[in-house]
């Protein structure tokens, strides 16, 4: 055996495969029920405080509403995002559907302050 | 059974809703200063400080509510002032910061005069109707107000926001925070201005739904702070 045979090196092969991501978190169809049953517990409440005339004008387009900021946020989960950057997404989708509650809070107080004035009571 | 609730329910309105809004401001102020300041080591402490004083305020105005005295209101409704002016402070020291002290202390001077003129010429006159409390304020109170939420609460939010969010390396969702203070400030005029119950519900709803957001938002920045190594 020669001393100072040089060592066979390693040949890596011709076609390694990229190293795969480990894929993130699997959405959650779960986020789409939990958000909507939180918007339906707070109409609920917010229903139980309000006067009786107003819960038919009230209730029901914000119950379609709900249905549509989940519908929203359901579909936002489906999206596959990397998953460093899910947490931002998810903080993200929970802004939008707030802001639109809110947006629409704010539209029912205007409409609120509107009506009010117009019959002048 | 129906008219204990009634009584406590509807009748106390305003105390509850109150009380509800400075604890969401108070736990925003919390975890602000635990989630966000002391993980990012950002000179943010005194936003936290504005925020405690408006929760303090909001907790005076709700034991106002619940008493209904009306000596009491007009002692609530100034110390109440005085807290805001307080936290305007504290809110123009997060906007000029070390930069020019001798504005902070000339606009503390400020503060003090208009809580001056407030008692002495502008003499608060609120009064409680159907357990909301109105605060009944003058046209140039009012005014003031207005322009401290406009011109110093405002801005300096959007100054945190930048700030939080180039400190998380997420620059693009500072225009998210902008979007929620202007939300939580308009919601918060609303809140102050409504007159009925059910505007009084609904915009406390609206407070609600963004404090809820700004607190998820510094969980976000706990959450994140770790992931980038600044503890």
């Amino acid at each position: 055996m020669e001393p100072n045979s040089p060592q066979p090196q390693p040949i890596p092969p011709a076609s390694q495969p990229a190293a795969q991501t480990p894929p993130g978190p699997q959405p959650k169809s779960n986020d789409a029920i939990r958000i909507l049953l939180f918007v339906l517990a707070g109409l609920v409440l917010v229903g139980m405080l309000l006067p009786r005339t107003f819960h038919s004008i009230l209730i029901y387009p914000l119950l379609i509403f709900a249905l549509l900021a989940a519908k929203n946020f359901y579909d936002d989960t489906q999206k596959q995002v990397p998953a460093r950057d899910k947490t931002v997404h998810v903080f993200k989708t929970l802004v939008k559907v707030g802001l639109i509650t809110v947006g629409v809070i704010i539209g029912f107080i205007i409409l609120i302050i509107a009506a009010f004035a117009q019959s002048g009571v | 059974m129906l008219d204990y609730s009634y009584k406590y329910g509807v009748n106390m309105l305003g105390a509850w809703g109150f009380l509800l809004a400075a604890l969401c401001f108070g736990i925003f102020a919390l975890t602000f200063q635990t989630m966000v300041v002391d993980r990012t080591k950002l000179k943010l402490s005194s936003f936290s400080y504005a925020y405690y004083f408006m929760a303090v305020a909001l907790a005076v105005w709700s034991v106002a509510a619940a008493n209904g005295d009306s000596h009491f209101l007009k002692t609530a409704v100034l110390i109440g002032d005085g807290l805001l002016l307080a936290g305007s402070v504290f809110m123009l020291y997060v906007l000029i910061g070390d930069k020019n002290r001798t504005f902070v202390w000339l606009s503390v001077v400020l503060a003090a005069v208009l809580l001056f003129v407030r008692a002495k010429y502008y003499s608060p006159a609120p009064f409680m109707s159907g357990g909301i409390l109105e605060f009944n304020s003058q046209t140039p109170v009012a005014l003031a107000l207005g322009a401290i939420f406009a011109a110093v609460w405002l801005p300096a939010n959007i100054s945190t926001a930048k700030q939080v969010a180039h400190a998380i390396r997420h620059d693009e969702i500072s225009s998210y925070y902008i979007y929620i203070y202007t939300a939580a400030t308009i919601s918060a005029l609303l809140f102050l201005a409504a007159k009925r119950v059910l505007a009084v519900v609904l915009s406390f709803a609206a407070i609600g739904v963004c404090f809820l957001m700004l607190i998820a938002s510094n969980m976000l920045v706990s959450k994140l702070g770790v992931k980038n190594g600044t503890k």
